[in-house]
């Protein structure tokens, strides 16, 4: 062993000096092999026109925001139901790649890199949690492929994956733009409160809320902030906001988080008008406030606890309803999940197959910012939701403000 | 004033909560000096269980309770066997650390398949109504928490300085193989331990259930809190444990009036490394160890 | 022959060499045989390598398991990432930056971890992890809060940015690389020390192996490569938010480290693939956290030294049988000389003098005003019934317990035996009552730990195995086989220590505290265990050693062994000196006797 040490280098250079040139023999090969793959489904493509259309679907299942999450999953799978009965697009049927991103952007990125390598998808749908959303865009943006972001409300979510991502969401800019006018119309103040869970969620919320005061030349009262797994005892929080004078509370939680406030505000004996968004209007905060909960508004899309006007909205709910055995949980998730979904599906049928994976993306990537033409969804009615420049199809005109009434999320008699 | 009495009594609740599920780790450490990292989750079962008993299953309110601690305390059973006989081996050996972490993993994933993520409160017999003090307002579901750990507490000590099993659970802390002589398993005894402990987690997370939302990823922060509680107080103090669980439930609320909301978290932790790094056996750790050759 | 069976070594690694440099060959054709996934996923296997190749520095051969590790990523991260957006320097700077303050916090973290030990070493890691992921969350103008760093520049030279290919050659080259210095460090000094650290924290210390010192190495070890490793990942996603580094990808680092076996260098490869595959590979969309979970467990209660672990211990005796008997040699008295530092030559001279030494633990006075001269050249027996206090002597002087009152004085200067680590290093050696080889080491390995206070070596030459270092570490096995020699051990010596049969456990011992070259010798009952034949080995290494100059201590229950090798005969009964002499005058004095055979017969009744 001592003798040969000096030899033992020799060799070892050797060897690296050889294996450069075989990996460099393998990189030839390896690169006539992948364009082979590139050009086989191609080939294949008339033959087996048959094959189902793949759409990835990337959602949470677990984690604290999960509850939420299954709402959007629940919306995009009525879409793909309804789709695959009417004979799915030009015969072929839509089928989910489901992944769960375990609330991780690391596992989030290696979904993104899935679905375009592994499953070779069209197109997807998900981006409920913001920070694994803003993981996955400049992913997205490397593996080109159109990504509809149905729930995540954080601008970046969407611009820093552009042109590849489209939002059918509530961006945090301008739901707060929607929630200022709403506040100054109908209980004429601008001193607003900011409480918000330490998340992106409502990070997002706080900044952008900060931001439409700022354009006005105004700021919050007080920006409190809450961890919404750890955090049970919200009274600190609460009395600053009081203390700072705010009348209006902009409550930017997860579910029970906003119980807590609620309560908090009942032990300090404090009562102004609570608006808020997803987080508002699902059980949780019911289920831990009670009776507090009632008068509290949720900006929201869609209402499915009252009797739908629109024709695409009955029919999902009907179909929800069927498949599920309840109305969804979180309105505006499912409505979104629904929409986004039937948007692309549209996309999709405008555009034509060709059988070129790239090709298809970049025209359904297309068709979606120029040439989608009129949807009637369950939130609105489109003229063309996209265009190059802009990559929200919901604008202030989409929302619907909804109030808790008797226990239930009902549509607001103030707009 | 009333602002002051407010935070005070605001945070008591939640230091109850702390307090409870540190005096579970408390029970194991001073017999075989091990944690069961995943108490945390088994207080989250408690939760789970205690609404799924009482608000699903339509039981009444206290066999539902019942229901929740026992099956949470034979569950720590079964853990005391898997996840720490085998790997209690010793002062400094801390595989058992890990196998409590996967046992966690494990109850908060499957808890999440069986349950789905729901959160959900259990109406408590106390009713909604408010309990008002010089201006300041608990809830009395909320107020009831401090009489429950005050007599788990003296039930404790009482165990302890009165019962046979409380004198072999102190002589096998003291030494192990004493007690073995007399013919008792100590094995046995560290399972007596396990099931006290997940008796007080099953407790402790039904408790809890009636008052704040409980869902299956309640578990692991939860944990967290009450370990750095039980070691700022000294593990195998009962005493501290509840007195460090009610001063942080309410320096918390204190904190975050009067500094940050923000800091609360990191003052906890921040805290705990600075007390290991000035006592690095804990605060009030009364076992000393000699060095055998 | 010798050379036959040495040369077939060299082969042995010189083809580790080839499969190596091949394996990574393989890899480095990556980029053009797979798509951007499997890529991925390749690339996601270096960093976990990056990582985990530094935790099991530390908790393979420190044994100390980090829960915060990701707090270390995370702040190779972000300053690397903060840097960049903020000041637009290249990656090539921030990474180095990186490191450097994930170096420093590292420390911060270090001191009280390793100070505390146990559990709360585990408790320490874990609110690290903890306070680092808030700190996170909160620092908005640092950290850019929960909504994280977007748009981190990529890495570049001239005018080649490197996209996930070109980060996966980096990612291949800084993980091999980790390997070979983790390779590296366990075949050094540092890394015997810290496996022996781990094992036994009293043996080594008895060696003068400092325990802060080669657990901070490898504290700082790992806080450089998790920091360079967060860097390296941050720069290729391009985004980064608290949530990449809570406290389940720290339980995650360490399940790679144990999955892989802890300690071994190929575990974190194996470790880091099956983690980062088998979810891929396994289609399920629930109950994926418990199948970590599962393993986890699975692992720990299974296997518990890992997959590269429990191969290793299956495989290495079948290859084994194929190895070397060692070569026996005679040393030359000149070659055994110069094994032994400078001997104190003046002969009858007191060595060692100690004076109204008192211990007491709690109510039990152990060691009631001990006064005792031992002279150089000597060797100087203790003797008495079993609690009369010689251990406690023995513990007094060697520095691991502190007496209460008394003064010592070595070679005429005042001692004060401070700790054993410090008192090893004055040239004082012992031995334990029961054995204390570090079972992990071969009985060489063991041996050459002996030599680390005396041949030091940088960290860094001992990462890189420069050539000095190497030099020296040759010069080490020579003369661990050469004490090997002197003992008369003639069994295998790439043995691990733990399946040695007990008599050569004892022999061993006494050849690793030689090769401190200690000039006082402290043995606690050697001879027990031991067969006649060995014993008598035992007696003419005694006065081998003697004749070197080397004067020694002996605590002995073989009264014949302790009448023919002693010339000084000092005994304790009850914590008193009853008397010191030569063996004859004492052994036959009726108080001795008296006290031996009356407390002899209570101590053999307690037994039974």
């Amino acid at each position: 062993m001592k003798k040969l040490s000096g030899k033992k280098w020799t060799l070892g250079l050797l060897v690296v000096v050889m294996m450069w040139v075989l990996a460099a023999c393998g990189g030839g090969n390896g690169g006539g092999k992948n364009a082979e793959a590139a050009n086989a489904p191609a080939s294949s493509a008339g033959a087996a026109s048959k094959e189902p259309i793949l759409i990835g679907m990337s959602t949470e299942a677990t984690g604290d925001n999960a509850m939420n999450s299954v709402n959007l999953y629940q919306g995009v799978q009525v879409a793909v139901d309804q789709v695959n009965a009417k004979g799915g697009i030009d015969g072929r049927l839509v089928e989910l790649v489901v992944r769960d991103t375990e609330q991780n952007p690391t596992r989030g990125i290696s979904i993104i890199r899935d679905f375009s390598q592994k499953e070779k998808v069209l197109a997807a749908i998900g981006g409920f949690h913001s920070t694994v959303m803003l993981a996955q865009s400049p992913i997205i943006m490397e593996e080109k492929f159109p990504f509809m972001v149905a729930t995540s409300n954080v601008p970046a979510s969407v611009e820093s994956g552009m042109p590849w991502t489209f939002g059918v969401r509530m961006n945090a800019n301008i739901t707060a733009q929607y929630a200022l006018k709403f506040i100054k119309e109908h209980f004429q103040t601008t001193k607003i409160a900011v409480l918000h869970e330490n998340g992106g969620y409502g990070k997002g919320a706080a900044a952008a809320m900060t931001k439409v005061l700022e354009a006005e030349g105004l700021k919050p009262v007080a920006v409190e902030s809450f961890d919404n797994a750890k955090d049970k005892d919200m009274t600190a929080q609460v009395n600053r906001a009081k203390q700072a004078g705010a009348e209006v509370i902009y409550l930017f939680g997860q579910g029970a988080a906003n119980g807590y406030v609620l309560q908090a505000m009942d032990k300090l004996g404090w009562k102004v008008p609570i608006v808020g968004e997803n987080g508002m209007a699902n059980k949780g905060a019911q289920e831990v406030g009670k009776e507090l909960a009632e008068g509290t508004y949720a900006i929201q899309t869609a209402n499915f606890n009252v009797d739908q006007t629109r024709e695409t909205a009955k029919v999902f709910l009907a179909d929800f309803t069927a498949k599920f055995g309840h109305i969804p949980t979180t309105f505006a998730s499912a409505a979104q999940g629904y929409d986004g979904a039937m948007m692309l599906f549209q996309a999709i049928e405008k555009a034509g197959l060709s059988g070129d994976l790239a090709k298809d993306r970049e025209a359904i990537k297309n068709t979606l910012e120029t040439n989608l033409g009129t949807y009637s969804g369950v939130i609105k009615d489109w003229e063309q939701a996209f265009t190059p420049e802009n990559h929200d199809a919901v604008d202030v005109n989409s929302y619907l403000m909804c109030v808790w009434k008797d226990g239930k999320l009902v549509i607001s008699d103030k707009q | 004033m009333s602002l002051i009495l407010q935070l005070a009594i605001s945070g008591l609740s939640v230091g109850c909560l702390y307090a409870l599920i540190a005096l579970g780790y408390s029970l194991t450490f001073v017999v075989n000096g091990t944690l069961n990292m995943s108490q945390g989750q088994l207080v989250m079962l408690g939760g789970v269980l205690m609404f799924g008993f009482a608000e699903l299953g339509h039981l009444p309110f206290f066999v539902s309770f019942m229901l929740a601690a026992l099956i949470v305390g034979l569950l720590n059973l079964g853990i005391e066997r898997l996840a720490i006989r085998k790997f209690d081996k010793g002062v400094n050996s801390i595989e058992w650390v890990l196998s409590t972490i996967a046992v966690g993993i494990i109850i908060q994933d499957v808890a999440l398949y069986v349950n789905g993520p729901d959160e959900g409160v259990t109406p408590s017999p106390m009713g909604d109504e408010m309990l008002r003090i010089a201006g300041a307002g608990i809830y009395w579901k909320e107020f009831v928490f401090l009489p429950v750990v005050a007599v788990l507490l003296v039930l404790l000590i009482l165990f302890y300085k009165k019962s046979h099993w409380g004198l072999w659970l102190r002589a096998t802390a003291d030494n192990r193989t004493a007690v073995e002589i007399m013919g008792i398993s100590s094995n046995k005894i560290v399972a007596v331990a396990y099931v006290l402990s997940g008796l007080l987690a099953g407790i402790g997370g039904a408790l809890m259930s009636t008052n704040y939302a409980v869902s299956v990823d309640i578990g692991l922060p939860l944990g967290l809190k009450a370990i750095s509680v039980a070691i700022l107080a000294g593990v195998n103090n009962p005493k501290g444990i509840v007195a460090a669980g009610l001063i942080l439930g309410i320096s918390e609320a204190f904190i975050g009036q009067y500094i940050s909301t923000a800091f609360r978290e990191m003052f906890v932790y921040g805290l705990v490394i600075l007390v290991l790094y000035w006592k690095p056996m804990g605060l009030f750790n009364a076992r000393k160890t000699i060095v055998k050759v | 022959m010798i050379q036959l069976i040495e040369r077939s070594a060299g082969y042995r690694a010189a083809a580790g060499w080839i499969v190596g440099l091949a394996a990574i060959g393989m890899l480095a054709a990556g980029p053009w045989m797979v798509d951007t996934y499997y890529l991925n996923l390749l690339f996601m296997i270096g960093i976990f390598v990056i990582t985990c190749t530094g935790m099991n520095i530390l908790i393979g051969y420190c044994g100390i398991v980090s829960i915060g590790h990701a707090g270390l990523m995370a702040i190779g991260a972000y300053m690397s990432s903060f840097l960049s957006t903020k000041y637009g320097l290249s990656f090539w700077s921030v990474a180095l930056i990186g490191m450097v303050v994930s170096l420093l916090i590292g420390s911060l973290i270090a001191i009280p971890t390793i100070r505390a030990g146990g559990v709360y070493l585990s408790m320490i890691t874990i609110a690290f992890g903890v306070v680092i992921h808030e700190v996170l969350i909160r620092w908005d103008a640092f950290s850019g809060g929960p909504l994280g760093i977007s748009g981190i520049a990529k890495p570049q030279i001239g005018s080649y940015t490197f996209d996930l290919k070109g980060m996966y050659i980096f990612v291949l080259v800084i993980s091999a690389t980790a390997l070979l210095l983790a390779r590296n460090l366990r075949r050094s000094s540092w890394g015997r020390s810290m496996i022996a650290t781990k094992e036994n924290e009293i043996a080594a210390a008895s060696l003068g192996i400092r325990k802060f010192a080669v657990q901070y190495a490898g504290f700082a070890i790992s806080s450089v490569l998790a920091g360079l490793s967060g860097a390296i990942y941050a720069h290729a996603n391009s985004f980064i938010s608290p949530d990449t580094y809570n406290f389940q990808t720290s339980v995650q680092l360490v399940l790679i480290v144990i999955l892989g076996g802890a300690g071994r260098v190929l575990g974190p490869v194996i470790g880091a693939v099956i983690i980062v595959f088998l979810p891929e590979l396994l289609d399920m969309e629930k109950l994926r956290m418990a199948l970590y979970g599962g393993i986890m467990f699975a692992v720990l209660f299974f296997l518990p030294k890992g997959i590269v672990g429990t191969l290793d211990g299956w495989l290495s005796p079948r290859l084994r049988r194929y190895a070397s008997a060692n070569p026996r040699q005679v040393l030359s008295p000149e070659e055994a000389k110069a094994l032994f530092a400078s001997p104190v030559r003046a002969s009858g001279q007191p060595i060692l003098m100690l004076e109204g030494i008192q211990k007491h633990f709690g109510g039990l006075h152990a060691l009631k005003d001990v006064s005792l001269t031992v002279e150089a050249g000597t060797i100087h027996s203790l003797v008495g019934p079993n609690g009369a206090g010689k251990t406690t002597l023995l513990n007094v002087i060697s520095g691991l317990y502190s007496s209460d009152q008394g003064h010592y004085t070595l070679r005429g200067q005042p001692l004060i035996p401070r700790s054993l680590s410090a008192v090893a290093e004055l040239g004082i050696a012992r031995t334990f009552q029961h054995s204390r080889l570090f079972k992990e080491l071969t009985v060489l390995e063991n041996v050459m730990t002996g030599l680390a206070k005396r041949a030091q070596s940088g960290l860094g030459a001992s990462l890189l195995r420069l050539p000095g270092q190497h030099r020296s570490e040759r010069l080490m096995v020579e003369t661990s086989h050469a004490l090997l020699d002197l003992i008369g051990y003639e069994g295998d010596r790439h043995m691990p220590a733990s399946q040695l049969p007990y008599g050569h456990q004892r022999m061993v011992e006494i050849a690793r505290a030689l090769a401190t070259a200690p000039s006082l010798l402290l043995l606690d009952e050697p001879a027990a265990g031991m067969t006649a034949l060995e014993i008598e080995q035992l007696e003419q290494l005694l006065r081998k050693l003697v004749g070197h100059g080397l004067t020694v201590i002996l605590i002995e229950h073989h009264m014949d062994f302790v009448q023919r090798v002693s010339d000084t005969v000092t005994v304790l009964d009850f914590g008193k000196i009853i008397g010191t002499g030569s063996p004859e005058q004492m052994l036959s004095d009726p108080r001795v006797i008296q006290a031996y055979l009356g407390s002899e017969e209570v101590a053999a009744s307690a037994e039974h």
